[in-house]
């Protein structure tokens, strides 16, 4: 049948809907392969249809006071997705639900997955945390409900390591069952070199309408238009880690670069604002169209022509993991983890915005290990590995998730560090210390920040 | 308006529905409603009041629900039973329901409109999309594959 006459029998078909009225039973099934090229067509069956409903002429004023009852009164998960469920009852309920539900960054709040993709809360923090699973390669992050180490989270997205011939690949996805790349839950992979040392995170949608997409494998950059108006689940390039070991060898402070090529680096800035997207591109781009795909859109797009780049580019967030202090009374290297961080590891680091070399106070993103119930301290890389992530500020959530399964990744191949047993632990005043003996920091660099402070 | 509930002599409003019918409302009772009270401080109140967007039978539903919840002022039990008839009516027959809260809001009865409000957002807590269109009546107006795609990523907030 050609699309031609596909239309031709649409237009029968609206006539007959729209003079049928109430009885009429719209046959989405028998329709359903024709709908696609036709959706401008099906708009005016969609008004009848609306119409018909005992609901439609209700005050759209009075089914906004419901829905905003009903989303504020369920304010955590896993409640909240009563607020989920409410959006996916017709098209109006979802464009107000949509309308009432704040970004992370103003509510606090995680509703739709598309909160993922957003910036962060300013001054709260949303408490994280990985699983790990050995035997399927999996890690899922969770958002933290309770205070308890018992507690079960929110899911929030899953990766499954991938191994290359010539590199590690992490497929990101919102589905912990379904990691392939058709599917509409396929947020981004993570690649890493073939030493584990670099890192590119890439997001599975243009991070900005107009972004280059990189063919895997390949440096031949495509525009996006040439491609698809689709919008295809592609490799855009969002952020590139380095990671690098320092003089100490793998029992001293590491040094971790971030740099974020989607966010700008003013939005780490009081009152700076990061690309917030507020959908999902979906397969058919009329979903929801009076919803712009982005609101704001950065203009660093060149960074990405000219490849990897682990170099700091004007304008672009670049992240560093703050520097540990050392103790010299203590004698060890220390962070301050305000207490919630519970297992010293090498491995915990708070990332900060960097700018020109000047590192800022606040921390972003931070990452530590903590003691479960089913983990004994000591025992760290046990099945059940729990680690403490709080996002803060610009940060995208995804991309906080990003770097942090970069930097699990980075522990795999580094292989197994378990805690020297001559080292020995500190957690003094909500200050996570760890000490090495003597032996273990001779011939170490000068120590940052010789001071005498007591615990 | 609470201090005349008592008197015997309280004066009777008559009101008319959009189709014919009149009613003959306590004052008390129709002062409830802002639409009546502001008509009457204009004083284009003397005669009979017209209510052109309300029917009778959900006019009579409106003067129940107004003298229950009069009444259930600090009396838990009469809130409760108010509740659980508006919850009844809600899954029985939600176009009355809905007519009630569209009715409620011309009148623009404040106490009414909270109330139904809040049932209604109650009873769609820890229901499925599915579930609350069909219970409501609603038309499902998405295409198959905007379904689908919602109902892939809804997938996320369930696990």
């Amino acid at each position: 049948m050609s699309f031609r006459s596909i239309i031709r029998n649409m237009k029968g078909d609206n006539g007959d809907i729209s003079k049928k009225g109430l009885e009429v039973k719209i046959g989405y099934g028998l329709r359903s392969r024709s709908q696609r090229g036709v959706q401008d067509i099906a708009a005016p069956v969609v008004i009848d249809v609306l119409k018909q409903s005992c609901w439609a002429n209700l005050p759209p004023e009075l089914l906004r006071d419901v829905l905003v009852r009903l989303e504020a009164s369920e304010s955590g998960w896993p409640l909240r997705k009563h607020v989920v469920s409410c959006a996916g009852v017709c098209r109006s309920w979802r464009e107000i639900m949509k309308e009432i539900v704040m970004t992370p960054e103003i509510s606090g709040k995680l509703t739709f997955p598309i909160s993922l993709k957003q910036p962060g809360p300013r001054d709260t923090l949303l408490p994280c945390f990985i699983k790990r699973n050995r035997n399927t390669h999996t890690y899922c992050l969770y958002l933290g409900l309770t205070q308890a180490l018992t507690d079960k989270g929110k899911f929030l997205l899953a990766a499954r390591k991938c191994r290359r011939a010539t590199c590690t690949d992490y497929i990101i996805s919102l589905d912990e069952d379904d990691m392939s790349k058709g599917s509409g839950t396929y947020i981004g992979k993570l690649r890493s070199n073939f030493l584990g040392t670099k890192f590119t995170v890439y997001d599975g949608q243009p991070p900005f309408p107009g972004a280059m997409i990189t063919k895997t494998r390949s440096t031949r950059l495509v525009g996006l238009k040439q491609v698809s108006p689709k919008v295809p689940a592609g490799n855009y390039p969002v952020a590139h880690i380095a990671y690098e070991l320092n003089v100490m060898g793998s029992r001293g402070p590491r040094r971790m670069q971030c740099v974020m090529d989607s966010i700008p680096s003013y939005a780490a800035d009081p009152g700076g604002v990061a690309p917030t997207p507020t959908e999902f591109p979906s397969g058919s781009p009329d979903l929801f169209p009076s919803l712009p795909f982005f609101r704001s859109k950065s203009t660093h797009l060149d960074s990405f022509l000219s490849g990897p780049m682990m170099s700091k580019k004007d304008g672009t967030l670049v992240l560093k993991n703050k520097a540990p202090r050392w103790h010299a009374q203590l004698q060890c290297w220390c962070l301050n983890f305000h207490g919630r961080v519970t297992v010293a590891s090498v491995k915990n680091f708070q990332l900060v915005a960097s700018e020109n070399g000047q590192e800022h106070e606040t921390v972003l993103l931070q990452f530590g290990k903590v003691k479960t119930a089913s983990d004994p301290p000591f025992f760290s890389f046990s099945l059940q590995k729990l680690i403490v992530v709080f996002m803060q500020q610009q940060m995208r959530v995804c991309c906080c998730l990003i770097l942090l399964f970069a930097f699990e990744a980075r522990h795999l191949i580094g292989g197994f560090d378990p805690i020297h047993p001559k080292q020995l632990v500190y957690q003094v005043q909500g200050q996570l210390y760890r000490q090495y003996t003597k032996s273990k920091i001779d011939g170490c660099p000068t120590p940052i920040g010789q001071n005498t402070e007591g615990a | 308006m609470a201090s005349t509930s008592n008197s015997t002599s309280s004066k009777i409003i008559t009101l008319r529905s959009s189709d014919g019918e009149v009613f003959e409302v306590e004052e008390s009772v129709a002062l409830e409603s802002n639409l009546i009270r502001r008509m009457m401080e204009d004083d284009c109140a003397n005669n009979i009041i017209p209510l052109p967007n309300v029917t009778a039978p959900i006019f009579y539903l409106v003067i129940e629900h107004c003298k229950k919840h009069a009444e259930m002022k600090d009396n838990k039990e009469k809130k409760k039973e108010l509740r659980s008839q508006g919850e009844e009516l809600l899954k029985s027959d939600p176009h009355t329901y809905s007519n009630l809260m569209e009715a409620v809001n011309y009148l623009d009865i404040k106490s009414l409109m909270d109330l139904t409000a809040q049932w209604l957002a109650d009873f769609l807590k820890g229901k499925s999309p599915r579930l609350i269109r069909e219970l409501l009546k609603i038309k499902n107006d998405f295409t198959p594959e905007e379904e689908a795609e919602i109902l892939e990523r809804n997938r996320w907030a369930f696990d």
